[in-house]
């Protein structure tokens, strides 16, 4: 059984750790360790691993602007959707709203559709006036609002539910305004909980293609995975296109460890015993 | 400090009535308690006081002055709620000032009360602590600082030790007695525990279902019990309860008889007037004992004295001097 255990996690493992290293492994290859001509096999790690791509994507401006797009959209899809969700949440948390469960549903169920059957009411929508005199990157921001709001507000909701009603209750037996409360007690102690909502926004916008495709294909402000697929279609070196993969890849690896930390605090205990 | 009247005070809830038609005077730096089981309407008393729940009918004063349409801050109230509400991402300092901070009080009075607040608390060197990082009691004290630092006339307790362990509740509970004595505010206190009412209170009303069933001194309500809820929730173990007939010493048969676990006087032989029962179990307490004695389908308590020992599973006569018996009218529940 514990063998049967091991083989299983390696399994799982070798599936997921196998693309991650060929990706890296392209990324830092030499011209000799790709291009082999069929003369030898492709060696399990390159003959003389260099980081030239990187310098190469570095100095491509193309490339940094596709980024600094990419993280724009990134963070108007989060702004948008934490300022439209966490009030929605709210008010779904704390007040006796008629027929509320059919509403969640509506709501959750507006991702049951494939995306692709949405993007074009969208792109067209989006793409004629007044919202086309928007830079496109609030417009890819605004079109990633609408995924991942469902998911903002079902994540706020649960966030609010914690927070025990007494809290607000004695803000206001103490004179506290709505306002106060709002941003003293309730903003505060929904932050990490409001934390994870953004994380995922982020992600779902930073990996997002088709609305991003639809929304900018015409243009020459995209995000990194549209970028991607107009390098691939020029046929690009193994090494080039898995070095930009890479790329892609660090923020989210790096961004998920700064702010885990701070979701697992978990800020509400002690308030109620 | 201030007294409060509640005049024909109702809440209701849709279909479901939490407070009917209730009044109550509470004077100037009394301890009052409502007590009663759950539901009975006393924390939507409270919170109706407080200024969080609008009554259907009916008014409450404060020092004379209507406070209905006013905000808790307006009705110079402070609350201690049963979760003790304290705010998890401040410290102790920061949620002890935090009604004072509102209120926009100089930061020497600010620091002046907080200071205070601690030292009557005996909460030293925990100013800086979160609530996570304090005791339950502490906490407990701190949700008490934080509405006494506002000077409230009135002071509003929820239930305030149920959620401490036993031992704990029994410090708290003579530590609040103390500090009224020294804060002398006028205290509304809810609590379903009979015990915690009995002790700490200068008067009780006993609710249930909406209603206040009586209104007095713990000695009172303990003696002279005005209805058979009363009379049965007030006391530990409760009263006994006799069907009239099967009492020899009463002549109105259709009467409900109650009597104290500690009027009864046990005998193993036959005693004139006595009712016959068989003897159960002994629950020992140390100062107090109690046998519980069959008596056909009712099972009767009686305080032992602490020489006093009854064996088991014996036949023994149960009586009580006619003055320590409570008569309540069996439709009604009403003392006669």
């Amino acid at each position: 059984m514990k063998i049967l255990k091991f083989v299983l996690i390696g399994v799982i493992l070798f599936f997921i750790i196998f693309p991650l290293f060929m990706m890296t492994k392209y990324s830092i290859s030499d011209r000799e360790s790709i291009v082999t001509g069929g003369e030898y096999p492709e060696p399990f790690f390159p003959f003389k691993p260099t980081l030239e791509m990187f310098g190469v994507l570095w100095s491509r401006s193309d490339f940094m602007k596709a980024g600094l797009t990419s993280l724009w959209v990134g963070l108007f899809a989060v702004a948008f959707s934490l300022l439209l969700g966490a009030p929605t949440a709210y008010a779904l948390a704390r007040f006796r709203i008629p027929g509320v469960a059919i509403l969640l549903f509506f709501l959750l169920s507006v991702r049951l559709f494939p995306d692709i059957s949405a993007v074009i009411p969208v792109a067209e929508l989006l793409l004629s006036r007044p919202f086309s005199l928007l830079p496109p990157v609030v417009l890819v921001g605004l079109a990633h609002t609408l995924l991942a709001l469902p998911y903002t507000v079902y994540i706020a909701k649960g966030v609010f539910e914690s927070i025990p009603r007494d809290l607000e209750e004695q803000a206001f037996v103490l004179g506290a305004a709505k306002s106060r409360t709002f941003f003293k007690i309730l903003t505060p102690l929904a932050l990490p909980g409001l934390g994870a909502a953004a994380i995922y926004t982020f992600f779902l916008s930073w990996n997002e293609f088709i609305f991003a495709y639809f929304l900018t294909f015409q243009g020459t402000e995209t995000t990194l995975p549209v970028y991607l697929l107009r390098i691939l279609s020029w046929s690009p070196q193994k090494n080039f296109i898995s070095a930009i993969s890479l790329l892609i890849c660090v923020p989210v690896i790096i961004f998920t460890f700064l702010v885990q930390r701070y979701m697992r605090e978990g800020l509400t205990a002690g308030a109620v015993k | 400090m201030a007294e409060v009247k509640l005049k024909n005070l109702t809440k209701r809830f849709k279909d479901v009535v939490a407070v009917d038609n209730i009044s109550l005077d509470i004077e100037d730096g009394e301890f009052l308690t409502l007590v009663g089981p759950s539901g009975c309407g006393k924390s939507t008393t409270l919170r109706a006081v407080a200024g969080l729940e609008n009554p259907t009918a009916g008014d409450i004063l404060i020092d004379g002055q209507r406070v209905n349409p006013l905000p808790p801050q307006k009705r110079h109230i402070s609350m201690v709620f049963q979760s003790y509400a304290l705010f998890p991402h401040m410290s102790v300092e920061s949620n002890l000032a935090f009604g004072l901070k509102i209120r926009k009080k100089s930061l020497k009075h600010k620091s002046e009360k907080v200071k205070w607040a601690i030292e009557l608390l005996g909460l030293s060197g925990f100013e800086k602590r979160l609530p996570k990082e304090l005791s339950g009691g502490q906490r407990q004290r701190v949700a008490l600082g934080r509405a006494l630092v506002l000077e409230p006339k009135v002071l509003l307790l929820d239930e305030p030790l149920s959620n401490l362990d036993a031992k704990l509740r029994l410090r708290m509970r003579t530590e609040l007695k103390r500090l009224h004595k020294k804060i002398k505010t006028t205290i509304i206190y809810v609590t379903h525990d009979q015990a915690e009412a009995m002790t700490l209170s200068d008067r009780l009303a006993v609710m249930k279902d909406g209603k206040i069933l009586q209104v007095g001194t713990p000695e009172e309500i303990y003696q002279k019990p005005a209805d058979i809820f009363c009379a049965g929730f007030i006391g530990s173990p409760p009263m006994n309860f006799v069907s009239g007939e099967r009492v020899p010493q009463v002549e109105d048969k259709n009467a409900m008889v109650g009597i104290r676990p500690e009027d009864l006087s046990i005998s193993l032989a036959e005693t004139k007037d006595g009712i016959v029962g068989r003897s159960s179990v002994t629950e020992t307490l140390g100062s107090d004992n109690y046998l519980y004695v069959d008596i056909s389908d009712l099972l009767i308590s009686v305080r032992l004295k602490p020489e006093e020992k009854i064996p088991e599973d014996k036949p023994v006569w149960l009586v009580a001097r006619k003055e320590k018996h409570h008569l309540f009218d069996k439709s009604t529940g009403r003392r006669v």
